[in-house]
């Protein structure tokens, strides 16, 4: 609990008394009070501006400065407890003892890829676009049974599966806000199956229903699943009579289905690529990939980030800066990288200055507003050069082998204030570009204060190289927003 | 290349000649056509947004080069790199200097730019090697530590407003330099490298490469605790010292000394970048032979 009775210095003993409004469990009361604070964990990032200053001064040793931060000192203390871990697996390991066990592991790994392609085929040939023409009433489908867990490894390709009759079946309204721009093809759906069903009561009285074999004991249910647990549907129809409601007929329904079943044993399933007319190519791959199974790994390296600054002429072969680098050296309030790429692009040099600044403000808003209102034409098109460059930078990244994530790394730029700061460097009052977006006031004013920093620095780096155009263009942006009560010192005014 | 200024005699002129046109034979690969002259034109084209970086110029609707050098690009920047130029700092260069002036809490060095170079008193390890602020008698003490004409090595921090430096030397491997000779050369010659602080070990001589072209040959010296001792007794121990300087520095050491300081200014002479295999090499070739100007000749031969 943060805070306490009594005053600093003065008092050594206070009285708290709370008022308690709602149900407390006494283990939830008692952490509260007495609970311990928030463990400290590093979350130390060397960014590549760090590493460039250090290479530039003789004595820069990047790897002294990552051993002895506060995060390696955090790894190396957990370091006794994941040995043990280790150690206990490795002894439970130890004790199971498999025959032949490499003929084994091979047969298991083919296993697991052979599921996971099976599920992609699935999942194309299940894809709304193709299905729903044939989720007609009366079709017999094939269920995957419940009970069966992903995490429990199963030794044989067959799983464990049961036959019903689709009766109908419908769209999922989900709660996502994108919803307005979901086309029906895209949505979820779930499908109406009459099968075989257990029905248990929980100790809470809840209904759990469980789909089993058909010829196991149970009752004929219809129940909602979603179109992921069907495995396949069959190009057998039934003629369902139009009142379920009487077991009798349940029960004959299913009997029919037995009976087509025992007739057909493979249950007359629909060619994907015939019937359903499927023709999308990733699904020819996918089949393809199936007969020819791929091996993938992936390798985690932890240091690489200078790697990644020489492929692109940051830092010569001799770790010696570059021109480049100087100027990465500079900037340190936003994502250098990139922006150093951008300059170099000359993407900043054609551009108006109200213009520009706009696309710099990009690099300093990190927050995600909804219902952005998206900038106009000009403004727009500079944003997708930004995004272009900021995919080139990370896949470079990625090709060194920097753990990654491409379209998150893109996604981090956000245009969202885009339209407010072009008004600002036009010229407009403080009232009149809070209309424009819904921020807060006090996020806008630190974005563009950020913002004026960032130009500060860019003139430096202009200056390093030589470039008397473009550093008089940024000192003129630095004058055009540096102005009125966004950079006034003090609000007594 | 500049004119050698050494009296060569004919066979000499002649092996001259030769290594010259073996060693241009050999750098044929470099691009003639990215080499320009002042006002050349540079060929851009006109549909990209070429940035403008140092040396160039924009002249009726033109880039045009306003030094002789190379042209490089990097993306859309176009510059032109001069081959022979003044010394050009960096943040983060090695500087050897020598001190012109004690002034109010700071050094004036010559480093061989166009303004001197200033060393604040802060930036210097304190001879204690307290951490705390510097009062009023650190600042009278001050010509203890560095004298008028004392060489130092230090590193350049920033630039100021008025394009002057300011250096530091707040590591242990920087200080005042003793027991060793300074030479200059043109500052183009020494290229900005990984490490410019050389300890020659089977020669037992440090070689420092000071980017502003002034370099140091000297007896190595372990750490600088030079300052240290001359705080504690002042008059006894300057006596001392005095003799200790030219007592303690081996013969072997002071001949190894002048052995590389001259294969430096040979190489100098002859305009080859320095780097420590080069001077290395010089160092041995000169070996099996005496010191002097006969030196100089062999190294035509010495194709690096």
């Amino acid at each position: 609990m943060s805070g306490r009775a009594g005053r600093r210095g003065i008092d050594d003993r206070g009285i708290c008394i709370l008022m308690v409004d709602e149900k407390l469990e006494p283990p939830t009361a008692k952490m509260m009070l007495k609970g311990s604070a928030d463990s400290l964990n590093s979350a130390f990032h060397l960014s590549y501006n760090m590493l460039l200053n250090q290479m530039r001064c003789e004595d820069g040793d990047p790897e002294n400065l990552l051993r002895n931060s506060f995060y390696q000192f955090q790894a190396d203390r957990a370091i006794p407890d994941l040995e043990k871990q280790v150690k206990v697996l490795e002894e439970e390991r130890d004790s199971m003892i498999i025959e032949e066990e490499d003929n084994l592991k091979n047969y298991y790994d083919l296993i697991q890829q052979y599921k996971s392609l099976k599920k992609d085929v699935c999942d194309i040939v299940f894809s709304p676009k193709y299905c729903l023409p044939f989720l007609q009433a009366g079709r017999i489908v094939c269920l995957q049974c419940t009970g069966i867990n992903e995490s429990s490894p199963s030794f044989s390709i067959e799983d464990k599966v049961t036959w019903g009759v689709i009766i109908n079946f419908d769209r999922v309204k989900s709660f996502s806000e994108d919803d307005a721009s979901r086309k029906p093809e895209d949505s979820n759906y779930t499908v109406d199956v009459l099968t075989r069903c257990v029905v248990s009561r929980d100790g809470i009285a809840k209904k759990n229903i469980k789909i089993v074999p058909l010829k196991e004991s149970g009752e004929p249910l219809v129940v909602s699943v979603s179109i992921s647990e069907i495995t396949s549907l069959s190009s057998a129809r039934l003629y369902l009579s139009k009142d379920l409601l009487p077991l009798e007929v349940r029960e004959n329904t299913l009997k029919k289905v037995l009976e087509i079943l025992s007739r057909n044993p493979t249950g007359l399933p629909l060619d994907p690529e015939g019937d359903m007319k499927i023709q999308s190519n990733s699904y020819k791959k996918a089949v393809r990939r199936i007969e020819a199974l791929e091996h993938l790994f992936e390798k985690h390296e932890i240091a690489n980030l200078p790697l990644s600054s020489k492929n692109s002429k940051y830092v010569t072969s001799d770790d010696v800066v570059e021109l480049k680098g100087k100027v990465a050296c500079e900037i340190s309030s936003a994502d250098e990288l990139t922006l150093t790429e951008l300059m170099f692009n000359g993407v900043l040099k054609d551009i108006k200055v109200e213009e520009m600044i706009s696309l710099l403000s990009c690099f300093v808003w990190q927050e995600k507003l909804q219902d952005a209102a998206k900038p106009r034409e000009e403004l727009d098109l500079l944003f997708s050069q930004l995004q272009d460059t900021a995919r080139r930078v990370a896949k470079l990244q990625l090709e060194c082998k920097v753990q990654i994530d491409v379209e998150n790394f893109v996604s981090s730029f956000r245009p969202d204030i885009m339209e407010a700061v072009y008004a600002w460097a036009k010229g407009s009052k403080f009232y009149e570009i809070m209309e424009i977006t819904q921020v807060f006031e006090g996020s806008l004013i630190r974005a563009i204060r950020r913002l004026e920093e960032v130009l500060q620095q860019l003139i430096q780096a202009a200056k390093s190289i030589g470039e008397t155009e473009l550093e008089a263009k940024f000192e003129e942006a630095v004058s055009k927003i540096k102005r009125d009560i966004v950079f006034a010192a003090s609000l007594y005014l | 290349m500049r004119e050698i200024q050494l009296s060569l005699n004919q066979t000499q002129k002649i092996r001259l000649q030769k290594a010259l046109q073996k060693l241009e034979s050999l750098h044929s690969k470099v691009n003639s056509d990215a080499s320009v002259t002042v006002a050349d034109t540079i060929p851009i084209s006109l549909e990209d947004s070429i940035l403008k970086g140092h040396g160039t110029a924009e002249r009726n609707g033109e880039v045009v080069a306003t030094v002789c050098g190379v042209v490089e690009r990097v993306n859309m920047l176009v510059y032109v790199r001069s081959l022979r130029s003044r010394f050009k700092p960096e943040i983060g260069d090695i500087i050897v200097g020598r001190v012109v002036e004690v002034a109010q809490k700071r050094w004036k060095l010559e480093i061989n730019f166009n303004q001197d170079a200033v060393l604040m008193l802060s930036s210097m390890n304190l001879p204690d090697g307290i951490q705390r602020r510097r009062t009023a008698v650190d600042e009278l003490n001050m010509r203890n530590v560095f004298e008028e004409n004392d060489v130092i090595c230090a590193e350049v921090r920033n630039f100021q407003n008025d394009g002057s430096l300011q250096l530091q030397a707040r590591s242990q491997k920087y200080g005042k330099l003793e027991k060793g000779q300074l030479l200059t050369v043109p500052p183009y010659l020494v290229k900005r490298q990984k490490q410019h602080f050389h300890h020659l070990v089977q020669y037992g001589v440090d070689l420092i490469l000071g980017c502003n072209g002034f370099i140091w040959v000297g007896e190595h010296c372990d750490a600088r605790d030079t300052v240290a001792e001359e705080q504690l007794n002042n008059t006894e121990e300057q006596n001392i010292k005095s003799t200790r300087v030219s007592e303690n520095v081996p013969l072997e050491t002071r001949r190894n000394i002048c052995r590389v300081a001259n294969a430096v200014r040979v190489l100098s002479t002859l305009g080859f970048s320095l780097t420590l295999e080069v001077i290395l090499e010089a160092f041995n070739l000169s070996s099996t032979l005496n010191l002097g100007i006969d030196e100089m000749l062999v190294s035509e031969f010495h194709v690096w």
